[in-house]
């Protein structure tokens, strides 16, 4: 068996080592952000400062990165978070993970902090550091295009450079926006990282993986999410869906429901924008839009981006939101942290707090206040600390938006009350993904279980937070995952009573989610309807990995993620949301429709095998083969 | 007056973005849709998340929705994303 090999990458003395991992931590870690989270927790002390010369970032592959699986392009990025102190994990696609592996590297880690800005280069595991010279202060566009097409790149623009707290490092047009990827990028002087190799990545069983790739490949295509919604409509597609639920935030997650959100949907932008389709490499959904703006082709905005620049600020102009979604890309900063700051901000002004020239319902100015942000000019340096540091400086903590630090997604809690104990949970702050994504189950998928009942959502948010880990973990896109909602339901359509019925059920199914998690050590099957992954998985490591242990995987890495949370001060006092969504009900006559996490929290913690104070017990990590 | 709105995949089959109608509830828009279009046009239909004014007919009454003068009713696409 390979093990994965890293390198070292210190940028203080601008040298590099082989750094290999040992077998034990590969067959408990495997990759991505769950073997990151390990060595970030090994490799560096408490208390850093994660802008500072002592921070880590680690780079890294999973074993099916550049496999040709489908939807296994992607890279993760784990460094400590510049928005809550705790773990980060950032998740991309594009072609540099696969190019960085064919470079003869499964990883990086970078440590110190370069003098003067810096190159790193890595073709066939020769590693160089060479001046960034005059690319420092490009932005992502014009610093990629410095390079030959066959490289893998990973940039960062101005706001990178100039420590935005969300800023984003960007692949290709890909984007590992959460958390501040640009921003440990930029305190280390890293302006680039390009990638080319030629070493095939390694598969196990070769034959019999590319037969089962074949059959995923049909299966993905035959299924109506990923074989027609999503390459229909992309994630936008979630407009009209989070809007028919009331789940769609609106005037910074005051309301559930815009109506005009139909002018900012996916529908609207396949109908009016859509040039074609694209995709990653090695993705049969291809989801992602190529749309026209300004007579430039660019990629098109995500739900989060038309949610947060459209709903979330009262916004309806199309235009003026494509124009910032590739305008945050091209200064390299997270759509969704800069979007709902903004929206905290103009909540503030509407409430005589601060002033910073920005106001509900128009977009026409952004485009000028988020370049004075990415730069950190004047006051608007303020607004580039995020939402959580704004309300300790002015107010407004009830309605600053964001969990731990890092800002929400655009999911209203408040009609998806899984999802808000996923926000309120979730490791790396905010997330709908790391926290779950339970919306998909609660507000916007075919299958509705009731938004409101906390009854079964601490179980069903264990689980799909411990499986979507392991999915990441093994490097797979978790689009991928969204054809486990079997495909007679989307035949049949969300209002069909047998839909309903199953939604009603697994209302009531938390005690059915608890005797499955702890059954897992003996589910020993994989199935291409449930996780496809997990074959895949075994296929190329040749490890014994089947559904059981796959979702056990992640729920190592979970655990592995909230030690070093606790380490770092964050602990269950953490777990939390703002005033708005525990204690204001979104609609004044229905009071279910608040996020009880009062209620939810204890039976989560008591699923996860952690204490009241959201530690995890010490027979939780025995038995997660976890050393603190 | 009311309006139907179609998208992807009914639109295909019913070949119009949107019609105006009369009828009263949205179960006679489903009938409507099949004796208009035919049975494919009725399943992609009744598969679709059927909206009124943006508003799933789940937190409604259901197909028993009625519909007012000015109410739009759409048939979207169930999707996903993240």
């Amino acid at each position: 068996m390979r093990t994965p090999v890293y390198a070292i990458i210190d940028l203080n003395t601008r040298t590099s080592a082989r750094y290999e991992i040992s077998e034990e931590m590969y067959r408990n870690y495997i990759g991505g952000k769950t073997l990151g989270a390990r060595l970030l927790y090994d490799l560096t002390p408490a208390g850093i400062d994660p802008l500072g010369p002592e921070s880590v970032v680690i780079i890294n592959t999973s074993p099916a990165t550049g496999t040709g699986a489908p939807c296994s392009s992607r890279f993760n990025m784990t460094f400590k978070n510049v928005l809550t102190g705790g773990i980060a994990s950032s998740n991309c696609g594009g072609q540099f993970g696969a190019l960085m592996k064919r470079a003869g590297y499964d990883g990086i880690i970078l440590r110190g902090q370069s003098e003067t800005p810096c190159i790193i280069s890595i073709v066939d595991r020769q590693i160089t550091i060479s001046d960034a010279g005059d690319l420092w202060g490009k932005d992502t566009e014009e610093t990629q295009l410095a390079f030959q097409k066959i490289y893998g790149k990973l940039v960062i623009g101005p706001a990178g450079e100039h420590l935005v707290r969300y800023a984003a490092a960007v692949s290709g047009e890909r984007v590992a926006g959460r958390c501040g990827a640009g921003a440990v990028l930029g305190a280390k002087k890293i302006k680039a990282i390009v990638a080319y190799g030629t070493q095939r990545p390694d598969v196990h069983d070769q034959n019999k993986f590319a037969k089962y790739v074949n059959k995923w490949v049909k299966f993905l295509r035959n299924h109506p999410m990923t074989g027609e919604a999503l390459p229909s409509y992309g994630s936008a597609g979630l407009v009209s869906k989070a809007n028919a639920t009331n789940a769609l935030p609106t005037h910074n997650f005051k309301y559930g429901h815009f109506k005009e959100a139909h002018a900012v949907s996916g529908e609207t932008l396949a109908d009016t924008r859509l040039v074609r389709n694209s995709s990653c490499i090695s993705c049969p959904i291809r989801c992602e839009r190529r749309v026209e703006i300004d007579g430039k082709e660019v990629k098109g905005p995500e739900y989060e981006t038309c949610g947060f620049f459209g709903p979330n600020i009262d916004c309806i102009s199309m235009d003026n939101l494509l124009r910032l979604n590739y305008q945050c890309d091209l200064l390299g900063m997270d759509t969704i942290s800069m979007a709902s700051t903004i929206a905290f901000a103009m909540e503030l002004k509407e409430n005589g707090l601060a002033d910073f020239d920005v106001s509900f319902g128009d977009s026409d100015s952004l485009s000028e206040i988020v370049e004075k942000i990415a730069l950190r000019e004047g006051k608007y340096s303020d607004l580039a600390n995020g939402s959580k540091w704004l309300s300790e400086q002015y107010g407004g903590k009830d309605y600053a938006m964001h969990s731990k630090g890092l800002e929400m997604a655009s999911y209203e809690p408040r009609r998806s009350v899984g999802m808000g104990l996923g926000y309120a949970t979730s490791n790396r702050g905010g997330c709908h993904l790391n926290g779950g994504y339970l919306a998909l189950l609660e507000s916007v998928g075919v299958l509705s279980m009731d938004a409101l009942s906390t009854s079964a959502k601490p179980a069903f948010t264990v689980f799909m937070q411990n499986a979507l880990e392991a999915i990441s973990a093994s490097g797979f896109c978790l689009f991928s995952a969204q054809s486990f909602v079997p495909a007679i339901l989307f035949k049949l359509g969300p209002h069909h009573p047998v839909t309903r019925a199953v939604g009603k059920i697994a209302t009531h199914l938390g005690f059915g989610v608890r005797a499955l998690l702890w059954m897992m050590p003996i589910l020993r099957f994989n199935s291409v309807f449930l996780f496809p992954h997990v074959e895949a998985l075994r296929l190329i490591t040749g490890l014994p990995f089947y559904t059981g242990s796959f979702v056990r995987l992640g729920e190592r890495g979970y655990n592995m993620e909230r030690l070093y949370n606790f380490r770092e001060g964050l602990t269950g006092k953490d777990d939390s949301l703002p005033d708005r969504l525990t204690k204001t009900p979104q609609d004044a006559n229905n009071p279910k429709t608040v996020v009880r996490l009062d209620k939810m929290l204890p039976v989560y913690y008591r699923v996860r095998g952690w204490d009241e104070n959201g530690a995890p017990r010490k027979r939780t990590l025995r038995k997660l083969r976890i050393q603190a | 007056m009311k309006t139907i709105r179609y998208y992807a995949p009914i639109r295909a089959i019913v070949k119009k973005e949107s019609e105006e109608t009369e009828l009263s509830s949205v179960k006679y828009v489903l009938d409507f849709i099949q004796k208009t279009y035919g049975k494919e046009a009725h399943t992609a239909a009744k598969s679709a998340l059927i909206v009124v004014n943006d508003v799933s007919i789940g937190m409604y009454q259901g197909k028993k929705t009625p519909l007012n003068d000015g109410d739009v009713i759409g048939f979207l696409p169930v999707c996903g994303g993240g």
